[in-house]
């Protein structure tokens, strides 16, 4: 099943690299389209470690290094850091590259297999989640896509290509360096 | 800094007009004061302006709506994820009852497209310079660079600045992407 796929998962594979493609949907008045689509590459170390690189359509980093959270803008010049606290305990970086303890930020169930792909639905248990729901795609024991509802019903579909399991990175790939004259907001 | 490619005037065919009707998305920092501590609102959103309807959405990077403000002839609202949504006459104060302060809305369906209102109300064309500036409804605003799309040049980043004793400083940085 998804979630057995999906714990072995979490289990096995410490640190992962692949692309990634990620569709908006745009849902107004019942009617879904799809709408800004980019892409990009991503790196991970659990627990907590993770490069989301997006490269088009435009240059942003989303970045943790296992305490804080970055965000860096290319066009906006602009890094922006938060602390990884809670923040991602209900976000699908938490589901992919988190804390292994999943039952205690999330419900997790079986939805069922569509074109070879074994799906499960994680809701998230904590009330201020920007997400109804996570939906995670898993084949051949990793995963390959990512549905994701936030609380205004728009859809989000990621899909990863490319998945590479257990490459070794170096001790400092997930320290942040602020890009040479990148403004930092640091609330 | 990087210097940006300059607008060759072969590029631009089309005269420059401001538009009622627009739909724009782009990224937007805001950094504020809120009770003596330094916030910030880093997300991208999507602006739907029509003639009477303003339609603003917020989104996390990952493409979650954080927020949605609509502001009808029949006033505005203020949609949060998991929170009682919020009404008032228009988004200027719904804005300043919820963040203590603003957006400049009247004066940011202007300056967006870049054009300006002068005093008397008419609405000017900004020069295409980078880092063109200008003070209007006590902003003090920054046209840092500008992009040419299908013949129309419009801007790529503006920064908006405000001080104000109660509020402290106010910084807003907007890139605009697409442009429909």
């Amino acid at each position: 099943s998804a979630i057995e796929q999906f714990k072995a998962f979490v289990v096995n594979t410490k640190t992962a690299k692949g692309e990634f493609v990620q569709v908006q949907m745009k849902t107004t008045n019942g009617v879904s389209k799809i709408g800004k689509t980019s892409s990009g590459i991503f790196k991970f170390a659990r627990p907590g470690k993770f490069i989301w690189t997006y490269i088009k359509p435009y240059d942003q980093v989303l970045q943790a290094d296992g305490d804080k959270l970055y965000l860096y803008d290319k066009d906006l010049n602009q890094v922006t850091i938060k602390s990884l606290g809670n923040a991602i305990a209900s976000s699908p970086a938490a589901i992919l590259f988190g804390s292994v303890d999943l039952d205690k930020n999330f419900v997790m169930k079986d939805i069922g297999v569509k074109e070879g792909i074994e799906w499960l639905q994680a809701t998230p248990k904590t009330k201020d989640s920007q997400f109804d729901t996570i939906g995670i795609g898993m084949k051949d024991g990793v995963p390959v896509g990512m549905e994701l509802r936030d609380s205004f019903g728009q859809l989000s579909l990621v899909t990863l290509k490319n998945f590479e399991k257990n490459p070794s990175f170096g001790a400092d790939q997930f320290k942040f360096v602020v890009p040479q004259g990148a403004e930092v907001l640091r609330p | 800094c990087s210097t940006t490619p300059t607008i060759s005037s072969a590029q631009i065919s089309k005269p420059r007009v401001w538009q009622e009707q627009v739909q724009l998305t782009g990224r937007i920092s805001i950094q504020y004061q809120q009770r003596e501590q330094a916030e910030t609102i880093s997300a991208g959103f999507e602006w739907q302006q029509a003639a009477h309807d303003l339609h603003i959405s917020l989104s996390s990077p990952l493409g979650q709506t954080i927020a949605t403000i609509q502001q009808t002839p029949m006033g505005a609202k203020l949609e949060q994820a998991k929170q009682e949504p919020r009404t008032a006459a228009d988004i200027e104060q719904l804005l300043a009852d919820s963040l203590g302060w603003s957006i400049p809305v009247i004066g940011l369906k202007r300056w967006l497209q870049g054009f300006d209102v002068q005093a008397n109300g008419k609405t000017v064309a900004v020069p295409v310079q980078d880092y063109f500036q200008l003070q209007a409804q006590g902003w003090q605003l920054q046209f840092v660079s500008w992009q040419e799309d299908a013949g129309v040049v419009h801007p790529k980043r503006i920064d908006l600045q405000r001080y104000t004793e109660e509020l402290g400083e106010v910084k807003i940085r907007i890139v605009i992407d697409e442009w429909k």
